[in-house]
């Protein structure tokens, strides 16, 4: 179970996730939403940082989907988008 | 301004004179012997480090740490005629650019042989990606703009 802040942008596209045929991507995303939610330190880690308009945000990687990322910001943590980039 | 320097050296022309805004360089190439159009004295010494030729009084705006130049060619330059100054490469190719600390350039050299150096910052690939990807931007725009939402998900069985 993976309880945490997301952006209601970010929540719509899980749910797409949740509903499409793909079950190992979802489960693979919540994954790295549970590493940015309980260990965010270690997820700042393995994350690459990108400033934006709205602050500093972390791009962390999908675990063996790429190019899928997970896109958060540090205040929360809360989980902003997450989407296919390269 | 005549260096005691010998052979080849290098010549920096400024591309502005305005000190807080990036400009571009250009190293040229002068010939043993050299006399840059702003003349001023310079003095010699031995040196392995990369080394600058000192003008005249009055002559460049050269910080007065500065090395005295090595044993071989140089001469500084401006291209406004003001300054003119001389710098040389050492014997592992480096070379001091008076006032110029901690700045990054890309180094282009030119078909007749002078150096381009124009102003560079690095970034990352993801930061250049949302830089020049202005949907990326508009959709980490909406994301942060939007509500926040608690929620609690499950994973799916497989």
């Amino acid at each position: 179970m993976t309880e945490g802040a997301y952006s209601e942008v970010a929540d719509e596209q899980l749910d797409a996730l949740e509903q499409g045929p793909d079950v190992d991507l979802y489960n693979a995303v919540l994954d790295a939403c549970e590493l940015i939610f309980r260990l965010p330190a270690q997820a700042q880690a393995r994350s690459t940082a990108i400033t934006t308009a709205q602050g500093i945000r972390l791009r962390l990687p999908v675990a063996g989907h790429p190019p899928y990322k997970v896109f958060w910001s540090s205040d929360g943590p809360r989980i902003e988008a997450v989407f296919p980039h390269h | 301004m005549l260096c005691r320097c010998g052979a080849a050296g290098r010549v920096i022309h400024e591309a502005s004179e305005t000190a807080r805004v990036p400009t571009s360089l250009v190293l040229r190439r002068a010939r043993s012997g050299a006399r840059p159009s702003a003349g001023g004295g310079a003095s010699a010494s031995a040196g392995g480090s990369p080394a600058v030729c000192r003008p005249s009084p009055g002559v460049s705006r050269l910080p007065s740490h500065l090395p005295t130049v090595g044993n071989e060619n140089i001469l500084l330059a401006s291209s406004k005629g003001a300054a003119v100054v001389i710098v040389e490469t050492d014997a592992r190719s480096r070379v001091v650019l008076p006032g110029r600390s901690n700045e990054r350039f890309i180094v282009h050299e030119n078909s007749d042989g002078s150096l381009l150096l124009q102003p560079a910052r690095v970034i990352t690939e993801a930061q250049a990606e949302y830089d020049s990807d202005p949907e990326l931007r508009d959709l980490v725009a909406r994301a942060s703009e939007s509500r926040t939402v608690h929620r609690r998900r499950a994973r799916r069985p497989a």
